[in-house]
This record gives structure tokens, sequence and C-alpha cells, in this order.
């Protein structure tokens, strides 16, 4: 057990590395997304040959599925019903699972048949999925639109909102979301260097500031839940290595206002170190997984440099109380 | 046939190849821009004559700095008939007489940049502006992350910020502002915003819902509007730059000009990198139209007379 604590006031954190314990020769490659089940199992939504693969909360490797039908692993979140919402943006679609093996229980998009750029038709390479108090399905769009749409949770599309720009209720890559329990949906607005949040109706309410490319998030499906967010870090030539700007995890409340936060200076490799925490989940112990799109990161930081064969892409953060 | 920009209070007729260039002159591209109290326009350019400066009108009057300047960035009118020039090449600040560029004031070492993000001043230092008491205040910039304050005789008095993206942090500083009240706002580029500070760099607001504002330009009254050009990433998504957005003292849009993608038409930019405004209200953009060609046009060949200057006329 490592005795490395990261975080600071209530969110403090021991790092456990190491933990995922994948069959022998097996590899995440990185890893889009990450979710937890009731019974604290971790379904890594990875862009290895395994696009799934499932552990125990020790690490202990379970099972694996969807094998060839993952063009590109984006997105998780868990149902409320055993089921798992996978978003793939390579594929620009939505599949509702069963937990146990992947089984899809409804399909959003067309695989492999993005809408036109920026149409505002769903999907061109999608990012993300969560789920009203009601059931309804919200779909972060995403790369090549600037939408997020609301389908009945049947699948039927009720309504989409936002636009290309900078203003309140316009997008700059839509890059993940999330609702609580009072129907608040959160959406990350990547490149505005802000999270925006609306009601249910896609009306705006306010904006979170004082980020950077938060990219993941995560929250608890209850009334005022705080947030993890993945911010990732800067890779301009004139401020990659300014420092202090991600890729981190940052934890706030429901009003934006930071509670803790973690990584390095700078990117890095180390383990209090990110290189690009992409998706993020909470077990029932408050213990957090965060997923990191690590080889896609690499070249940005260190384009003169090769890739390790080895990076990390997935570690766990034992909560500390 | 005229072409009108901007909404509401703050609309512009656009005045096409207004700088009358000596021949076989350039700008290359233009940096910023100042405006002296008879309404003439000083231009701080990267061609061979950094300061050109011409009538109301777009004829030339003279130039002066060849040969002294490595990169213009930032341009503040002085209240005596001088100009603060600001060069992230040479790492220095000159206070200069306008009317042949006489070096009244230097601060930082030409050629000899501080440690990268040491915090001492300067590494690409990107702007200047006054305190009502005449206090210097320089941004600092490409390779810090600092606002440092001098007295009006250029001793140091004190400086702020860090990296990062909280309150009084700052991701490449890149211009900076004053008011007749004492606020200091600074373009902090890269976490998209600008922040407001008191006069001793006290954190007191921010304005959001911009785009990598990079050039601020404010008439020096109390609860000014301030004029802001905006960058752009790439042509591939709309309505985030270049762009020019008139805000008030709060940061609440008033009006913008721009196309939704990078361009040249006349009523598009590329590079919108420093601003001023005249007597009459009439706005001057500088663009740093070379520099961002290659982004936004990656694999074209960039046009022989790209547009780096462009009037607006008021519409009153």
């Amino acid at each position: 057990m490592s005795d490395i604590i990261v975080g600071s006031g209530d969110y403090k954190y021991r790092i456990v590395e190491n933990w995922a314990k994948l069959p022998d020769g097996w590899s995440f490659k990185e890893v889009g997304a990450v979710g937890c089940d009731r019974n604290d199992n971790v379904y890594v939504f990875n862009r290895g040959e395994h696009p799934m693969m499932v552990f125990d909360r020790d690490g202990n490797f379970l099972r694996s599925w969807g094998e060839g039908q993952y063009p590109r692993a984006h997105g998780v979140h868990m149902g409320p019903d055993e089921s798992i919402y996978l978003t793939d943006d390579g594929g620009s679609f939505v599949r509702k699972c069963r937990l146990e093996d992947g089984k899809v229980l409804l399909e959003l998009g067309v695989p492999g048949k993005p809408a036109p750029y920026m149409s505002g038709e769903p999907f061109h390479r999608c990012t993300h999925t969560a789920l009203s108090p009601k059931g309804e399905i919200y779909v972060s769009d995403g790369y090549g639109n600037s939408r997020v749409h609301k389908y009945s949770p049947d699948g039927k599309l009720l309504m989409s909102w936002g636009e290309s720009g900078s203003m309140p209720g316009e997008f700059n890559i839509v890059h993940n979301i999330c609702t609580d329990a009072d129907g608040w949906v959160y959406v990350a607005d990547r490149e505005n260097h802000r999270v925006q949040v609306f009601d249910g109706n896609g009306k705006y309410e306010a904006q979170w500031n004082n980020l950077h490319r938060p990219c993941g998030m995560y929250m608890d499906f209850v009334h005022n839940p705080v947030c993890f967010i993945g911010e990732l870090g800067p890779v301009q030539p004139v401020n990659r290595f300014v420092g202090n700007l991600g890729p981190r995890v940052s934890i706030v409340d429901h009003k934006g206002n930071l509670l803790s936060r973690f990584g390095d200076r700078l990117a890095g490799t180390a383990p209090t170190a990110f290189l690009g925490p992409h998706g993020m989940a909470v077990d029932s112990r408050g213990d957090l997984y965060v997923g990191e799109v690590s080889w896609t990161q690499w070249p940005q930081f260190y384009p003169d440099t090769p890739r390790p064969d080895y990076i990390r892409s997935l570690q766990k953060y034992e909560r500390v109380r | 046939m005229a072409t009108i920009v901007g909404t509401g209070d703050y609309q512009y007729r656009i005045v096409e190849n207004w700088a009358k260039l000596p021949d076989g002159w350039s700008f290359k591209e233009v940096a910023a821009v100042g405006v002296d109290r008879n309404d003439n326009v000083y231009t701080f350019s990267r061609g061979e004559h950094p300061i050109m400066v011409f009538d109301r009108h777009g004829n030339f009057l003279r130039s002066w700095g060849e040969g002294q300047y490595p990169r213009a960035h930032g341009v503040h009118m002085g209240p005596d008939d001088s100009i603060y020039l600001t060069d992230d090449g040479g790492h220095f600040v000159r206070k200069c007489r306008l009317e042949d560029g006489k070096v009244l004031l230097e601060l930082g070492i030409p050629g000899k940049p501080a440690p990268y993000l040491s915090g001492e001043p300067f590494n690409r230092c990107t702007h200047t502006a006054l305190s009502p008491t005449g206090e210097i205040y320089v941004s600092d910039g490409y390779g810090n992350a600092r606002v440092h304050k001098y007295s009006p005789d250029g001793k140091l008095l004190f400086s702020w910020g860090e990296p990062g993206s909280d309150p009084g942090q700052f991701n490449l500083v890149h211009n900076i502002c004053t008011d007749a009240d004492g606020w200091v706002y600074v373009a902090d580029r890269e976490n998209h915003r600008v922040q407001v500070f008191d006069g001793n760099g006290k954190y007191e607001a921010q304005w959001n819902n911009l785009h990598r504002p990079c050039g601020l330009c404010m008439p020096y009254a109390h609860q000014p509007v301030c004029y802001i050009g905006e960058l752009s990433v790439n042509r591939l998504n709309a309505n985030l730059g270049p762009r020019v957005s008139i805000v008030n003292n709060q940061g609440k849009l008033l009006s913008r000009i721009g196309d939704p993608f990078a361009g040249t038409a006349p009523t598009s930019f590329i590079g919108p990198h420093g601003l001023a405004v005249d007597s009459h209200g009439d706005l001057y953009v500088g663009e740093v139209c070379w520099t961002l060609w290659p982004g936004l046009f990656p694999g074209q060949a960039h046009p022989a007379n790209l547009r780096a200057l462009q009037k607006y006329e008021r519409i009153h």
C-alpha cells in the first residue's frame, strides 16, 4: 500500500498504484471512461482490444465484453437498472448495455454514420450520456457538433440545444455531461474552459469558471452533489510549460467552488501526476477511479519523445476519512 | 457600397485601404496601434519600419524606430505626448517621444530576458498601461505570469500573479488597460478571460464568455467601455473569433464585429491583436495576420498583401 496522499480538505486520497490486474498480455491502451456498479465493480471503457473490462474493487479481473464493437471508447454513464450507457465518438453512437454481458438494450445514432459536421443533428462524434430524474437520456455531441440532445427513455429524440460559440448556451467542444437528482444538467464545455449548468429544458442557468479544459465529469446522482472534474493540460507551444493548469482532477461543490485538487504542476507519469484525466467514477465508499487518454495526450506534451511501451491509463484513489 | 458592422450604439463603416504607405513599404503585420490627441495614428508593426505615423485620413506622416524593435507587441499612449512601446522579442518597454521616437525611459534590458517563469521582469513582456498617478503597469507575458507595477520614473514597486487558472493566476498575460478609477484590466488570453484588479493587484472580478482575448483598448475615462480583440484556434467551429467585442466596464457585451470564421474579407479578421480609438470614436484594428495565417489556413500560401490594419468609422 502506497503512502502517497493527494488532495486536500475533506477530499483526500491514498493512491493505489497498479490496482487493475489485467489478464496476461492484455492492455487498456488508454481509458476513455470508467463506471462503478452498485456492487462497486469497476467498468473500464478503453481503447485496447477489449473495450470493456470489469474488475472487482480490489482490481481482480472479472470479465470483458464488447470486442470489435467499439471503435473509440469515450463516455460511460451507469444506469439505475443494471445497465451501462456507452458513448463511442469514433462510431458516433450511444448504446445502453446490460452490465453482465454487454447485450445492447438500446442504441442511439447509426454506428459509423455521423450526421454532417456541425449540422446540429445527432450525432457527430458524440461524447457522453446522462439521465434525467425521469430516465430521459441526455447526449453531449461533441467534437463534430455543438449540441446537447434529449431523448425519451425509449430513445425518441425530444429536443436539442446549443450552437458553436462562447456565449452562455453556446459550446466549444461539448465533452461530458452529468445530471443531479434535482434535474440540473452540467455540461463540460471543454475549449471554453467552463462547465455550463442548464435546466432540463436546456435553459442556461450558470457557469463555472477558473477551470482549464474541463474534460471528464462525474457526479453522484443526489441533491446538490459535488462534481469531480478531470481537466486537460495546456498543449500549445506558448503555454505547454506554464504549469498549474492541469492535467489534474478538481473536486468542486454544486456551485463550482473548489474543494480539492490534485495533480502535479506539469503533466507527467509519476503517481501524483496526470497525462489526460478523461473519465472518472466514484464507488460507494467514495473511492475514485481516474481513466486517462494517456496515449493520445503523450505526443501533445512530448512531441519529440517516443511514447514508452507502458504508460498508466487508470489509477485508483482510495478516500481517506 | 459602405459596409456596416457592429450593433446597437457601436456600429462602424469599414474604411478599406485606409493607410497610404510609401511605395514599397509594408507593415508585414501590425501588433498594436495608438492614437494621439490630434488623432494621428501610430502603427507598431513587424516590418522594416516599426513605427509609422498617419493622419486620420491615412496620409503617411513619418516613421521611426528602424532596427530598434525586434518584435513589436503593445502600444499605450502617454498623456504627455509620449508613447509606451512594449517589445516581446526584445523583452523591454520604452517610453518614447511621439515626434521622433527618442527614448525617454526604458524598462528591462533589451535582449536579456529574465529566466522563464521566474516572476522577475521581463520574459516576453506584452503591454503597458498607466495608473491615474502615472505609475506604469507592465503585463509579462509569454514567459512569465505576472503584472509589474513601476513608479513613473521606472522603479519597480511590486509584482503580482503566478501561473494557473484561479483568480489572480494567469495563463498568458497578453494585454493590460486601466481606467480613470484606477482599475486594472488584464487580458488573460489562454484562460479565455479578462481579470480586473485594483491598483494593488487585488483581484476584483473576471469577464468570461470570451475566446482568447488578446488585444485590449479602453478610453481613459470613468467606467469606460472596453474594446477586445479575440483570437480563434482554427476555422472549424463558428462564432469563436477572430473578432472584436465591445463590452461595458462590467464585461457585458455591447457589440461584436467579425464573421463566423477567420477570413480575409473586410468584415472578417485573422488576428485582431492591437486596437485604438480616436476622438471621433473611430476604431483602428491591427492584426498579426502573418503569424496566424499558417494555423488558420494550413498548406495555403500566404497572399502577398494580407491586410494588417483596418479603420472602422463610427456611425453616430
